[in-house]
């Protein structure tokens, strides 16, 4: 365990979403910022780098998620954050993810599976 | 489709010569869609290609045939000539004949670039159209005029060959325009009773039909020269009208099939899109279904893998968990009345006499606690003094007017007012209800009875004014699509489905009434809703689910059986 937490930022416009990752990343290890919109999570990463996001594919618009992990992957200072998907839709184009994604958990969300996700990622 | 064949097929094989290309070019003119013809415009001037090629193809079996005349013609003069050689023919006979094989190599050579610039005609098809029939018609001319050359060295007014006269007036008729047909007509006429006039008179020479034989010299005799000519020029003219009709019938079969070619193209089309819409709607409601699902299983796993331990913990997530649950009952619920009225027949409404006042209060009641826990002003107006009887099915306007009701208190915060109003079009004082639309048949206000919800809710948000066109028939999405929600609803976290106004818009649609829609962003919203009023007497009503709905029965009473029939 390394001696600050993992910082993980989690947009998801369901608010149930927020409290089961916070459930499943408890502190101390982790520390979890949640948004609802991509709006709030540019502000949080604006101010501080996350060690991983967790992003909701579906959000106001069917994609919002992909395209704002698009737009991360061409930012010069954003860019490189490691990038989970989350969405209760399967992956259309899995040839078509950005870069930046390094998994994609298909909800119902299995505390199992983001914990391996994170810590591979996190390594 | 296969690609047209080139030229030198068309001289091969005459069959697939007559019937291929036109319908290759029928197909590949509807797939464009949808240039329909005038109906029943003059011949000619429709400019369809596929009659242009017609027309065309014709000219080729026209080559043909003349090849074949020559080749007949010269193949008999020969024979003869070795038969009974002491029967004479005029040496211009032969330069006759070769000048109709000589002047067909001109047609020929002339039919191909005109093949080619039909094919590369497209959209211009007048000129093509119009140059076809020029050719059509120097090709006419030409023909009669060495028709009548041949017949004047060959018998003239003796020789029955002047049936081929005939022929080509029928071609005419069915290729060219009444006035092009009729000119050569007249030119044949004109030519063949020159001709029998001029050997009359002794200003031609006459060479014998059958110089085996020798003349009978009728051709001296005017009566019977004048009689000739005379029915011969009946049969061009009568061939002539006979033609042109059956022309004008074959053209308009053609734009007919046209048509209806279109038309089916267009059902098709149709047909197409609602699929596409379904499947569409079919995804967006599992994944909507999903949500809720995915989520109480995601809650459940939280429990199963020991991640919430603490009882008051597990207490919250059963809670999340049954929360989810009747999220997705609601959802299906909602799915389930929009199927029944989509799959119900539209007519049942005008069957239906539903007091529109008494079911609007009865709404407002049920909705009346909810209302008033959550800190809301709500009131329902019913106008007196006139019949508030619409051709709606009850148990729909249950599920309409329940939405709309239950949108407003869902959409406006505490210490906000809900106003529902019902009113018949012919109430004074209702200067500001819509107005019915233009496909209302000639309805008037008077001619509906309104239920209408105001609330001083959120609104709809302007940055949406696609959002607010309440007709269904507009491109692009409206509030009244399924799974349609304004973007501060969806901000505030409000919950719903996104199916009410889709029921709202089904069951007026259905009912032939109309909606209209009032908002603005933070000052609520007010929806509109008008049904046909009831002005027969009330029928029992007809697949009617709810037994809370009464009919008035005033109608059905003395004064109905006293009425005279």
């Amino acid at each position: 365990m390394p001696d600050a937490p993992y910082h993980i930022l989690l947009i998801d416009d369901d608010p149930d979403m927020h409290d089961v990752v916070r459930l499943i990343l408890p502190p101390p290890s982790y520390r979890v910022t949640c948004c609802a919109t991509t709006a709030a999570g540019s502000s949080v990463l604006g101010a501080e780098r996350p060690d991983a996001l967790l992003l909701d594919i579906m959000l106001a618009t069917p994609t919002e998620g992909l395209e704002f992990a698009r737009r991360l992957e061409h930012d010069p200072q954003l860019g490189g954050i490691p990038i989970i998907l989350i969405s209760s839709a399967p992956l259309e184009n899995p040839g078509q993810v950005p870069a930046g994604v390094a998994g994609f958990i298909e909800k119902p969300l299995q505390a199992r599976d983001l914990r391996e996700f994170l810590r591979e990622v996190l390594r | 489709m296969s690609p047209p064949a080139p030229p030198t097929a068309h001289m091969d094989s005459g069959r697939d010569v007559a019937t291929r290309p036109p319908d290759t070019d029928l197909g590949r003119d509807s797939a464009g869609l949808p240039e329909l013809p005038a109906p029943l415009a003059p011949r000619g001037a429709r400019a369809g290609k596929p009659y242009a090629l017609v027309v065309l193809l014709q000219l080729h079996w026209f080559i043909r045939l003349r090849w074949i005349f020559a080749a007949g013609t010269l193949a008999v003069l020969a024979v003869e000539r070795f038969v009974t050689p002491q029967a004479e023919r005029p040496p211009h006979l032969w330069l006759a004949v070769l000048s109709v094989a000589g002047i067909n190599v001109v047609w020929t050579l002339l039919s191909r670039p005109m093949r080619r610039q039909l094919d590369r005609a497209g959209d211009d098809h007048h000129r093509a159209i119009r140059a076809g029939q020029l050719f059509a018609s120097a090709q006419i001319a030409t023909d009669l005029f060495l028709l009548t050359w041949i017949l004047a060295l060959t018998g003239g007014v003796e020789n029955p060959m002047s049936v081929f006269y005939l022929f080509h007036v029928a071609i005419s008729g069915l290729l060219l325009r009444t006035w092009q047909a009729f000119m050569w007509s007249c030119w044949a006429v004109l030519l063949y009773g020159g001709m029998c006039l001029a050997q009359a008179l002794g200003w031609l020479p006459f060479y014998p039909f059958l110089p085996q034989l020798g003349s009978v010299d009728l051709y001296t005799q005017g009566q019977h020269v004048a009689l000739v000519v005379l029915v011969v020029a009946a049969a061009v003219f009568g061939t002539l009208y006979f033609t042109d009709r059956i022309g004008a019938l074959l053209d308009q079969r053609e734009a007919m099939l046209i048509r209806m070619n279109a038309a089916l193209e267009q059902s098709r089309q149709a047909i197409h899109d609602l699929q596409r819409r379904r499947a569409r709607f079919m995804q967006h409601a599992a994944h909507q279904l999903k949500s809720p699902l995915a989520m109480v299983q995601t809650f459940a796993n939280l429990i199963r893998d020991g991640i919430v331990t603490d009882a008051a913990g597990i207490q919250a997530t059963c809670e999340k968990i049954i929360r989810r649950s009747r999220e997705g009952i609601a959802q299906v619920t909602e799915l389930l009345a929009l199927a029944r009225v989509q799959e119900s027949d539209p007519r049942r409404h005008r069957a239906c006499a539903a007091d529109v006042g008494r079911i609007v209060q009865e709404i407002c009641q049920r909705h009346l606690p909810v209302a008033q826990e959550k800190g809301l002003q709500m009131t329902c107006d019913v106008c007196d003094g006139q019949s508030l009887l619409a051709q709606v099915d009850p148990a729909d306007l249950i599920d309409c007017a329940g939405n709309l009701v239950e949108n407003a208190i869902k959409y406006t915060p505490a210490g906000g007012a809900v106003r529902v109003t019902v009113t018949g079009g012919a109430q004074a004082g209702h200067a500001d209800l819509p107005p019915p639309p233009a496909t209302a048949d000639g309805r008037q206000l008077a001619d509906y009875v309104f239920v209408i919800v105001a609330d001083t809710g959120i609104g709809i948000d302007l940055d949406e004014p696609h959002l607010l066109r309440s007709g269904g028939t507009l491109p692009g999405g409206t509030i009244f699509d399924a799974f349609r929600r304004g973007n501060n609803a969806l901000a505030l976290g409000i919950p719903g489905t996104g199916l009410g106004l889709s029921i709202v818009r089904e069951v007026v649609e259905q009912a032939a009434g109309y909606i209209d829609v009032r908002s603005c962003r933070g000052q609520g919203s007010t929806f509109t809703v008008a049904f046909p009023a009831a002005t027969a007497a009330p029928v029992a009503a007809l697949n009617t689910r709810s037994s809370r709905i009464i009919v008035a029965g005033g109608g059905t009473g003395p004064d109905a059986s006293a009425r005279p029939s």
